[in-house]
């Protein structure tokens, strides 16, 4: 059985200061904090590329677990904003950064905030295919190459981070059963513009999409694992801002202890929030693992 | 479809929103009285599941006030 053994992570040290910017997009302190939640947002360095982050997060992951790249048999790096143009894949690029051999096998895939959830699908699918041992998933997804800084909408929430998932048959966290869904008709809801290669959001549209449908398939993935909310110690929801986040749980009733908000300092780093999220559970006490149960509210769009 | 301002401080209440709308007169604004752009976004969602209904983003300007909203349900 092959699952979670550990997960490295890298968030870089420069920050943007949201508080140094209410001023200009007419934001009060009580609306930073308690709505977009995001007090500070993680920024690469201008010449820090997509795979040097992934680089990076090996490192940690390395740090964490002593995982020799000679061991690895497969790796997947999950990205929407690739090295250069996108080719050579990216994964291809961290796969000789790392010094991973000849005989592994990469690919990328590209997903935005629900790229965790499906990657883990995908990777660990992969490897039961293929009998693999050892893979790592990376989602390094930074948002700073795309946001316009002057747009409101985007530009206080995203941040740069990345993480590098070590999936291995000496696992401390196991799947269950996932759920997948997709809204492609909602897909123009959040873009790069071709006109301008800015992001583009439909904030609202967001917002009903993921109130609307991520409460019921977070019900219905409990169900198909014939689990209850009161079975669940941990909800590692998507960190898209403090306010989603907050009615999520309030529609779900959900205790404020269950429902870690832990993106204040960095941002909303899109595939890389989750693992973020539950890298900060990897305490000393390995026993409190596996009697965390956790549930990712996760959905696809196309 | 008739709508009452009970039926449109009840979704409010509903949605979550801690402004104290109870004082609040049919036609004084709702972003004046204190209810921001993402209260604003989940009572619009609110309103949508209660009633059903679908409210285009090109009419969310004008809803800013409870005379308003009762009004514009109405054409549903």
């Amino acid at each position: 059985m092959i699952g979670i053994q550990a997960i490295g992570t890298y968030i870089p040290s420069g920050r943007i200061d949201n508080r140094n910017r209410q001023q200009a997009f007419d934001v009060d302190e009580t609306f930073l904090v308690e709505k977009i939640g995001m007090l500070r947002l993680a920024v690469k360095t201008i010449d820090e590329e997509t795979s040097d982050l992934c680089e990076k997060a090996f490192v940690d992951l390395q740090l964490k677990t002593g995982v020799h790249p000679e061991e690895v048999e497969c790796m997947v790096v999950c990205t929407q904003n690739p090295d250069e143009r996108g080719l050579p894949h990216t994964s291809a690029i961290v796969h000789a950064k790392i010094g991973l051999p000849d005989t592994c096998a990469v690919f990328d895939i590209s997903l935005g905030c629900s790229g965790f959830v499906y990657g883990l699908s995908v990777i660990q699918g992969f490897m039961q295919a293929n009998g693999f041992r050892k893979g790592i998933l990376f989602t390094a997804d930074p948002y700073s190459k795309v946001v316009d800084r002057q747009d409101k909408n985007t530009s206080l929430l995203f941040g740069d981070g990345s993480t590098a998932t070590l999936i291995s048959d000496a696992p401390v966290w196991r799947t269950g059963k996932f759920l997948f869904g997709s809204h492609g008709q909602g897909a123009s809801g959040i873009k790069v513009e071709k006109e301008n290669g800015f992001l583009a959001m439909n904030g609202r549209a967001i917002f009903s999409f993921s109130a609307s449908v991520v409460p019921k398939n977070i019900l219905q993935m409990l169900v198909a694992n014939t689990l209850g909310i009161e079975d669940i110690d941990c909800f590692a929801l998507h960190q898209g801002s403090r306010y989603i986040v907050n009615f999520i749980k309030n529609k779900l009733g959900l205790e404020d202890s269950k429902v870690p908000f832990a993106a204040a300092d960095y941002g909303n780093t899109v595939s890389s929030s989750v693992p973020l999220l539950l890298s900060e559970l990897d305490g000393t006490d390995r026993d409190s693992w596996f009697r965390c149960w956790f549930v990712m509210g996760e959905y696809g769009f196309v | 479809m008739v709508v009452s301002r009970k039926d449109i401080l009840s979704v409010f209440a509903g949605a979550g929103i801690s402004v104290d709308l109870s004082g609040i007169r049919g036609d004084d604004s709702l972003k004046d009285a204190g209810v921001d752009s993402l209260d604003k976004m989940s009572f619009l969602f609110g309103l949508e599941e209660k009633f059903n209904i679908k409210i285009l983003d090109e009419d969310i300007e004008a809803l800013d006030t409870i005379d308003n909203i009762i009004a514009y349900l109405d054409h549903f």
